[in-house]
């Protein structure tokens, strides 16, 4: 039976850190994508990480709920918004990021689900948190690049993240 | 190197009366299941559950849900034990036209004949909600066939374009 979850690339960030991790010309021939996403970001702000398709910034939309350890939230955002661990929290803590993008390459708007963990056993902090989101991408085009960039600074060494994808047949 | 993560059925909607789809004869020799629902429903409402169904079993009385989620300004969790397998929620009749659910439901251990079954879900309703729950169907059965449902049948139909699939994964 032909593989079904199939690796299509990876990057692993290399010294001196990354402006941004790029995949692009990804083939039309799977069904679903899936991000796996590791980083981290070398300053003390609260890092923003975020996520464009096909280069652009346009037609995006984030709606988030979000637990810290003291109090849960909910927002919206214009843009694919993940969030990152930074140096709040201390040295070589990295966040989690899912994120999974169903009918990529169909001829709907693109609907995403991410889920988003740092946790770094500092008991208060900005920089943990779980975030759950539902995303868009008012487009009907395929994807076919991925972006994922920081709103300041570089993304850090041995942040990696890896693209799958999922064939439904 | 062993295949791990199969597709085992996919249904796309491409008529404008369907308000069910089932998938029957799941095999067993998976570890886990994976249900992936892009979808959006006809009733004229904003938001619209999906029911499931486990190997048919309808009469109330064996589900039970506890969610939260947020629908970006307030946070909301809750639980209903109405019976019913409210486990999904995606964009209905009133909710923008071309937008989908991207939601993902996890079974674990769905073969197995000892426990009850639990799911995990994960919810993104793009423009209305991003959430999870966890579902609970109590039976000990194996579950052999998935029935997913638009809200409890009589509440218009899936969205033509709308997508539902069901992957297994083997441990070994």
């Amino acid at each position: 039976m032909a593989n079904t979850y199939t690796a299509i690339a990876t990057v692993t960030v290399g010294s001196g850190g990354a402006a941004s991790i790029d995949f692009s010309s990804i083939p039309a021939t799977y069904t679903d994508l899936q991000l796996l996403i590791s980083t981290r970001e070398e300053s003390t702000a609260t890092a923003e990480l975020f996520l464009k398709f096909n280069n652009t910034t346009s037609n995006l939309s984030t709606r988030w709920l979000r637990g810290n350890g003291a109090s849960v939230s909910s927002g919206t955002t214009t843009n694919i918004q993940l969030l990152t661990s930074s140096n709040i929290g201390g040295a070589n803590i990295f966040s989690n990021v899912s994120f999974y993008i169903p009918n990529y390459a169909g001829s709907n708007n693109k609907s995403a689900f991410s889920d988003v963990v740092v946790e770094n056993n500092v008991t208060s902090s900005p920089d943990v948190f779980q975030n759950l989101a539902a995303h868009l991408w008012s487009n009907t085009a395929a994807i076919n690049q991925i972006t994922l960039f920081l709103a300041s600074g570089d993304i850090a060494q041995y942040s990696t993240a890896t693209l799958y994808g999922i064939k439904n047949s | 190197m062993a295949v791990t993560y199969e597709p085992i059925a996919t249904s796309t909607i491409t008529g404008s009366t369907v308000a069910s789809v089932t998938f029957s004869s799941i095999p067993s020799t998976y570890t886990d299941l994976v249900v992936v629902i892009q979808a959006k429903g006809t009733f004229a409402q904003d938001g619209i559950d999906v029911t499931f169904i486990f190997n048919g079993d309808n009469s109330g009385g064996n589900y039970s849900v506890v969610y939260m989620n947020g629908n970006g300004t307030t946070t909301n969790s809750g639980r209903n034990s109405a019976g019913i397998g409210y486990f999904s929620f995606v964009p209905a009749g009133n909710n923008t036209a071309g937008v989908y659910s991207a939601n993902v439901h996890h079974i674990m251990n769905y073969a197995n004949t000892t426990t009850y079954k639990t799911t995990l879900g994960k919810i993104s309703f793009p423009g209305n909600q991003a959430g999870a729950n966890v579902g609970l169907w109590r039976s000990t059965a194996a579950i052999g066939s998935i029935q997913l449902q638009i809200s409890n049948g009589s509440q218009g139909y899936y969205e033509t374009g709308s997508t539902l699939t069901i992957y297994g994964i083997k441990a070994a």
